[in-house]
């Protein structure tokens, strides 16, 4: 209910600032207009066609990039050797920005569907194996002992005690990814691509119009919220199964 | 059940171990921290490399990995899978091990009767007190039928009742199993309520072997007698008896009333100082003596106090909360009291 009254509060200050404000409308539309706007491009079935195009193509960016970056992570907990080779590399590719690889893709992959979903995944890939690794790595010692003497070995460790013992972090991490990659996704698709929110948002740029731009903008807040709720959800909901309240 | 031996077993932290655990014994390990307990449990896990060989039964078992060993191991911090529901960590080892669903059932059922955990199933560890987390770590371990059963200091962080119930109950589970159970242990008490023989581990090396009383009045050295912890080791002149199981020693002025079996001269008298017992009032007067307190010092929940009792210097351990309520001072007269059941003799011939 808080959560509804302070969007509720937000918007209400927006439409309000809107209307009394001295800026034209055009440049800076009351949050109704945006609305207006938005089911115009609902009934034109604009929105609905490059929306799944987005979803589409973060969702099989994030997967691959995620699901990578998690059996990384769990392998490069596991194995000594593969965390000391490994772990600076991944160090490296973390600290760079996902739209940065963009222009380095426009030329590798070219500008096609492998373009955004290139990028969503090096948005993902490294910032999971980084978060796996830290959830796995928390999993205290004794316990990896104890699965070894009751006869685990390494295979059955990594996926009956590290995987689950480092759930609830790989899911804080992807709740987090997954906002990152929608946004990457969009900027990829203002930068390179002719479908899409990023394209839309674009279009819209070039003729002015910000209720457009605005509408887009809040499709993709909201796509972002419900992904991280979905993830907020099934983190929650294990923690509380194990007793650990959140 | 096989026996398990070490044989010229050194690493990183035990310097040429040799000892055997007998079958079905339970062998306690006594040492301080970094003493290396630790490390031979996992020696004898296959959790940790080293040079020698370790026997189950005779037979080396220096190549299998830990995960073929079949040892039972309860580590100091429980380690419960906290993923995992009650019955799912006792029956992880059975799944392992691909058993057909109704063994592992009755196995697991059986196994958690014995350790009265049945209402506890559907739990998860962390929505368990520190006991109940004891037992399942127990059933866990035992479910699997192991061939010996490796304790890492596993009652240290439960509370002192619960710690002396739970200890009680280990030693008559490991009886009725008839297991070869090793359980490692800094606490002296532990040791001597558990151990049929004791073995002392300083600085990596087993440095005495054997039951408690000889261990305690006949330590092979200086280490031995630090490990074990005893100060009030008082030297008698002479003795009666009182009665068929009890008599009376005369040590420096003090008459202490001990246990007594009948056969050889006292030549010693001992009490660990966990045991006695400082009063305002004494609700007897058998072996209640006046003292002095001469130094108080705080160690980790406990405090240590040293007093003086007709010239003999006694020390004694007490929990924080008997210590706030005696208001102890340094110079003030207190009763004294050695429960006559905690008083060690050392008999000699005679």
């Amino acid at each position: 209910m808080r959560k509804l009254l302070s969007i509720a509060a937000l918007l209400a200050v927006w439409e309000t600032a809107a209307r009394l404000s001295p800026v034209p409308r055009q440049l800076f539309p009351p949050f109704t207009n945006v609305l207006v706007a938005l089911w115009s491009l609902l009934l034109s079935g604009q929105l609905l066609e490059n929306y799944l195009i987005t979803l589409a193509r973060t969702v099989s960016g994030f997967i691959l990039g995620a699901g990578l970056g998690v059996l990384i992570g769990l392998a490069l907990v596991y194995r000594k050797l593969a965390y000391e080779t490994l772990y600076p590399v991944v160090t490296l590719l973390y600290a760079i920005p996902a739209v940065a690889w963009i222009p380095l893709f426009m030329i590798w992959v070219g500008l096609n569907e492998a373009l955004p979903i290139s990028v969503v995944f090096m948005c993902s890939f490294a910032p999971m194996v980084y978060i796996t690794l830290t959830g796995a790595r928390k999993v205290e010692d004794d316990v990896i002992k104890v699965a070894r003497t009751l006869g685990a070995n390494d295979l059955k460790i990594v996926t009956t005690i590290l995987f689950p013992q480092a759930l609830p972090s790989i899911l804080s991490g992807l709740k987090v990814e997954a906002g990152m990659a929608w946004r990457s996704c969009f900027v990829a698709e203002m930068v390179a691509m002719s479908s899409g929110l990023g394209f839309i948002a674009m279009e819209a740029e070039s003729i002015l119009r910000v209720d457009i731009i605005l509408a887009v903008i809040l499709v993709l807040a909201i796509s972002n919220y419900l992904f991280q709720e979905l993830f907020e959800k099934i983190e929650v909901s294990i923690l509380r199964r194990w007793g650990i309240s959140k | 059940m096989p026996s398990i031996e070490f044989r010229h077993v050194s690493n990183y932290a035990l310097r040429n171990v040799d000892f055997k655990v007998e079958d079905g014994e339970f062998m306690v390990v006594l040492g301080p921290s970094g003493a290396g307990k630790t490390t031979l449990l996992n020696v004898a896990a296959g959790l940790v490399g080293y040079e020698g060989s370790v026997l189950f039964d005779g037979e080396p078992v220096d190549m299998l990995p830990a995960h073929r060993r079949n040892v039972g191991y309860v580590p100091q911090n429980i380690a419960l899978f906290t993923h995992l529901t009650v019955k799912e960590n006792i029956s992880y080892g059975l799944k392992l091990r691909r058993l057909p669903a109704g063994e592992i059932e009755s196995r697991v059922e059986e196994a958690m009767k014995l350790l009265n955990i049945k209402h506890l199933e559907n739990r998860y560890p962390k929505t368990l007190s520190g006991g109940e987390q004891q037992r399942v770590a127990l059933a866990r371990a035992l479910v699997i039928q192991p061939k010996v059963l490796l304790l890492d200091e596993p009652l240290n962080n439960l509370d002192l009742n619960l710690r002396g119930s739970l200890r009680l109950e280990l030693k008559h589970l490991q009886r009725k199993l008839g297991i070869t159970t090793i359980f490692v242990t800094h606490d002296p008490v532990e040791a001597e309520e558990l151990g049929e023989r004791v073995a002392v581990l300083v600085k990596g090396r087993i440095v005495q072997v054997g039951d408690f009383t000889t261990l305690f009045f006949q330590p092979a050295s200086s280490e031995v007698a630090e490990v074990l912890g005893f100060q009030n080791l008082l030297l008698c002149e002479g003795f009666k008896v009182l009665s068929r199981g009890l008599a009376e020693a005369r040590c420096g002025g003090m008459k202490i009333v001990v246990p007594y079996g009948g056969k050889g001269v006292i030549e010693r008298v001992a009490i660990t100082p966990d045991k006695v017992l400082i009063e305002e009032k004494s609700p007897v007067k058998v072996n209640c003596f006046r003292g002095t307190v001469e130094e108080v010092a705080c160690v980790q929940s406990k405090v240590k106090v040293k007093l003086k009792v007709h010239g003999h210097s006694i020390t004694a351990t007490l929990p924080r909360e008997a210590f706030e309520a005696l208001n102890l001072t340094i110079g003030k007269e207190v009763n004294v009291r050695f429960p006559i059941k905690h008083v060690k003799v050392k008999l000699r011939e005679g």
